[in-house]
């Protein structure tokens, strides 16, 4: 059955090249003489999971890439240049998300075949496929690759990974594989940059040489049933190319209940679901199965070519085999998780606290020499409280964020991450989630950001959906601070279970566990109603153990990094501009004037003093503290009347009804309209209104005495332990994280999904909140 | 379902034991996983071995190690061989 794809009249094919394909090879090769004048010409990546496909991308591109969204979807666009190199031009290359088949369930999974086509909008359709085949285990790659062959573009094979192939006893005849696919194959090791140098030729080869691909050949009951279609395909504007439309028509037609029989449907109304149905049925008459057909007709295929060209070694128990035994049994595999868990829990609190103090104290002494250099004033304000504040709001978290990628990122590239799925798939599958979510929600106990961000592996929307917006509700750091205030001021030491712990650890254990236990019963309601469907079974790769490549490893932490600071950082920035803002205007005139008057008083009740005659310098001394003192108190004072007379003080009062069944005054609810941005920011927060200037933090005795101090008009004292407890559950339930906002719009890549979040949460929290203060009032 | 054997002694890969091979005789999935289970190489004649039991499962086949769970275990029919 083994064939060259049937030449078409006027079409290039690899025994016979037409005069046509000479004529585009002279226009290519006058392109390449205008080289300036040339449009770029792209190029795509595809393969399965696991092939190293990226890092075959970092190695043709020198890791200089732009990362975006496809329009209309939640999958990752990552598209660079591979520089000329000889007489191959530049070139754009476009790594697409790694697949199995060009069949597609759905939406996000269509993406790949979209792009090929070009239907994709926005994005250029290739003028050459680069397939990379993992060389240890060729047949199920080249089920992918036999398909990318039917696409009427030239094709080159990356058969990467030819180490692993060889210590596992396979060896590969190169040429004849070549030939039996009538396209170049050029065996590589991307990891370690051997044969890149060969692949970026055989590009530019290709790219002159036009299509010489060998297709396969279905049965002719398929054949007839395809032809038929692509022609009522056709009269409904279908691919203008020959080999597009077959393709198109071929995912239609084997894929029922797929994506492209779903869109081909819409587009061509009720008579061609009809057709479509009839066409089936006949395929099944000749005693073919229409769902198992095209992976029978690859397969063969595929076993016949690799018999002549793959001789593989005995069959033995491989390394992985070996280290699977361990570490995918249900018991020693969930003690080996939890050990490993753990050390990158440690690794992230311990490694990351100092270089964190350093970023803050770092922030903190660049607003002390600006606000030294500068004149007081609103500009000096903007820069120290918004700008250099926003900024350090931001960066004070990167450094957890990058050692939870340089965890996940070695964890993914050694293999181990399948197992964690494989692992905990029956144990997440009880709140209907699957294995797939768990390292993104256990990253959220670090930062939302990074957990929403590893959500990328999900490839069930619904999954993945439900897993984004339960993520914020696992206790992030950025939450501590404000448990630690609270839970210090409020709540008693008091020993508990025989002196093992106090109430105050016991209090924040629980502050901490209560994001995610109620993130069950929400991620089990959210399955049950918005995200409704069939559960997908688990179907998952568990790719071969491999050392990790630094370098990978390291590029993909920086990589992300730079994400988080480029998206969440300019969101969480520009979010605490505007706060500022409300908490800086209108500065009332009457202000200044009242304590403009009482600097004057204190000026006044000194300047007699000091200018006594009789006074020895230890006394003169004495006095000078006092007045500076008086002075700096009076500055205090100052911004907090500011900061009373604000526009957010003014909202702060506006909800006061709306906060106080939660046991707040309006200086609690100001705080938190103002911890917008940022949950922590409400601790310097809370300083400014309670008139301690700037730069409290929640270890600082005078915050946490001044909340002791703090009274209703009626002289009542705002904070007890109900109220702490209220502000404590609120925080942990809501969605004060612009970052998180930001970064779900960027993934889901629609605003429906992050004001879906901060909806939810923050009626959530505002209700355990409530709860909270009434149960805590009612008991204590 | 041409040359392999009849579907009347296969059992569900799910009754298989750890360390068994099997030929694939047929697979009763919903249309969609199905196709997934096919275009992975879960076709009719192909040779399988189960590596773990349980859910999910561990099988090899064409050389990889791929997860199963539970439901699509039961739908893949083999014979033991």
């Amino acid at each position: 059955m083994i064939s060259p794809s049937k030449p078409q009249p006027g079409e290039p094919s690899s025994d016979h090249p037409t005069s046509e394909a000479t004529t585009a090879g002279a226009v290519q090769s006058v392109a390449r003489s205008l080289e300036i004048l040339a449009p770029a010409r792209h190029v795509a990546l595809v393969g399965n999971p696991n092939t190293g496909k990226t890092t075959v991308f970092n190695k043709l591109t020198g890791f200089r890439h732009r990362v975006g969204n496809y329009p209309g979807v939640t999958v990752e666009r990552r598209t660079g240049m591979m520089r000329a190199q000889g007489d191959v031009p530049p070139l754009e290359i476009t790594d697409l998300p790694g697949t199995y088949s060009l069949a597609a369930g759905a939406r996000d999974e269509a993406v790949v075949l979209e792009v090929l086509l070009g239907h994709q909008p926005d994005v250029h359709r290739p003028d050459i496929i680069v397939c990379v085949v993992d060389a240890s285990n060729v047949a199920r790659n080249l089920f992918l690759t036999t398909q990318v062959l039917e696409l009427g573009r030239p094709v080159v094979i990356a058969l990467n990974m030819m180490d692993v192939a060889e210590r596992h006893g396979i060896s590969i005849d190169v040429d004849a594989f070549s030939h039996d696919l009538g396209v170049r194959v050029v065996p590589i090791v991307a990891n370690k940059g051997k044969g890149i140098r060969e692949l970026k030729e055989a590009i530019g080869e290709a790219l002159h040489r036009g299509v010489t691909n060998r297709c396969l050949d279905f049965p002719d009951c398929v054949c007839a049933e395809l032809d038929g279609l692509c022609l009522s395909m056709s009269d409904n504007g279908g691919s203008p190319d020959r080999e597009s439309a077959r393709v198109e028509a071929l995912q239609t037609l084997l894929g029922p209940g797929g994506y492209h029989e779903t869109r081909m449907i819409a587009r061509c109304g009720k008579a061609f679901a009809d057709e479509l149905v009839e066409r089936r049925q006949r395929i099944t008459e000749q005693g073919e199965n229409v769902v198992e057909i095209e992976a029978k007709v690859r397969y063969a295929w595929i076993d016949r070519v690799l018999a002549n060209v793959v001789a593989t070694g005995d069959e033995h128990v491989s390394r992985s085999d070996r280290i699977d035994r361990v570490l995918t049994h249900p018991v020693s595999g969930l003690v080996v998780l939890v050990i490993i868990m753990g050390v990158c829990f440690q690794a992230i609190y311990s490694w990351a606290a100092p270089l964190m103090g350093a970023i803050d104290a770092f922030a903190g002494s660049a607003g002390e020499f600006v606000r030294h250099v500068m004149p007081a004033g609103a500009l000096r304000s903007l820069v120290v409280d918004g700008m250099i504040g926003g900024a350090g709001a931001v960066l004070v978290f990167l450094p957890q964020i990058l050692i939870l990628f340089l965890f996940i990122a070695v964890l993914e590239d050694c293999g181990y991450m399948a197992r964690v799925a494989f692992l905990l798939d029956r144990w997440m599958r009880r709140f209907g989630l699957g294995g797939k979510s768990f390292i993104p929600l256990l990253s959220s106990f670090a930062c939302a950001v990074p957990g929403i961000m590893a959500t990328r592996i999900i490839d069930d929307r619904r999954d993945r959906l439900t897993t984004i917006l339960v993520a914020p509700l696992m206790s992030c750091s950025a939450r501590l601070p404000v448990y630690v205030l609270l839970i210090a001021v409020f709540v008693p030491a008091t020993p508990v279970l025989g002196g093992l712990l106090n109430m105050q650890a016991v209090t924040l254990l629980i502050m901490y566990a209560l994001g995610a236990v109620v993130a069950i019963p929400i991620a089990w309601i959210l399955k049950k109603t918005v995200f409704k469907g069939p559960p997908q079974s688990f179907l998952m790769e568990l790719p071969g153990y491999k050392r990790p490549s630094v370098r990978t490893v390291l590029h993909r932490m920086f990589d992300q990094g730079r994400a988080f600071v480029v998206n969440a950082g300019t969101v969480i920035f520009a979010v605490s501009i505007i706060v500022w803002a409300l908490a800086y205007y209108p500065r009332p005139a009457a202000v200044a004037k009242e304590f403009g008057a009482k600097r004057q008083a204190v000026e006044a009740s000194f300047a007699p003093r000091l200018a006594a005659t009789d006074l020895s310098e230890d006394a003169k001394q004495e006095l000078e503290t006092a007045r500076h003192q008086q002075l700096v108190e009076l500055d205090r004072q100052e911004e907090g009347a500011y900061m009373r007379a604000s526009i957010l003080a003014r909202l702060g009062k506006w909800i006061e009804p709306a906060v106080r069944p939660l046991g707040w005054d309006w200086r609690i609810g100001t705080a938190v309209i103002a911890s917008f941005p940022a949950r922590e920011i409400i601790v310097a927060t809370m300083g400014t209104i309670y008139n301690l200037g700037t730069g409290e933090d929640e270890t600082s005795v005078s915050l946490r005495q001044k909340l002791h101090e703090a009274t209703w008009p009626d002289g009542r004292k705002v904070f007890n332990v109900p109220v702490a407890l209220s502000i404590m559950v609120f925080f942990a339930l809501c969605c004060q994280c612009a970052a998180t906002l930001a970064i779900i719009k960027r993934e889901t890549n629609s605003w429906r999904w992050p004001i879906a979040t901060f909806t939810y949460m923050t009626v959530l929290a505002y209700i355990g909140a409530g709860l909270t203060y009434h149960v805590a009032t009612w008991l204590t | 379902m041409m040359d392999v054997p009849s579907q009347q002694t296969s059992v569900p890969l799910s009754a298989l034991r750890a360390g068994d091979t099997a030929l694939v005789v047929g697979i009763a999935a919903e249309q969609m996983a199905a196709k997934r289970l096919a275009d992975l190489g879960f076709v009719p004649g192909v040779r399988i071995k189960l590596i773990r039991r349980g859910a999910p499962c561990i099988v090899r086949i064409e050389g990889t190690r791929i997860g199963l769970g539970t439901r699509l275990q039961e739908s893949i029919h083999t014979v033991p061989a």
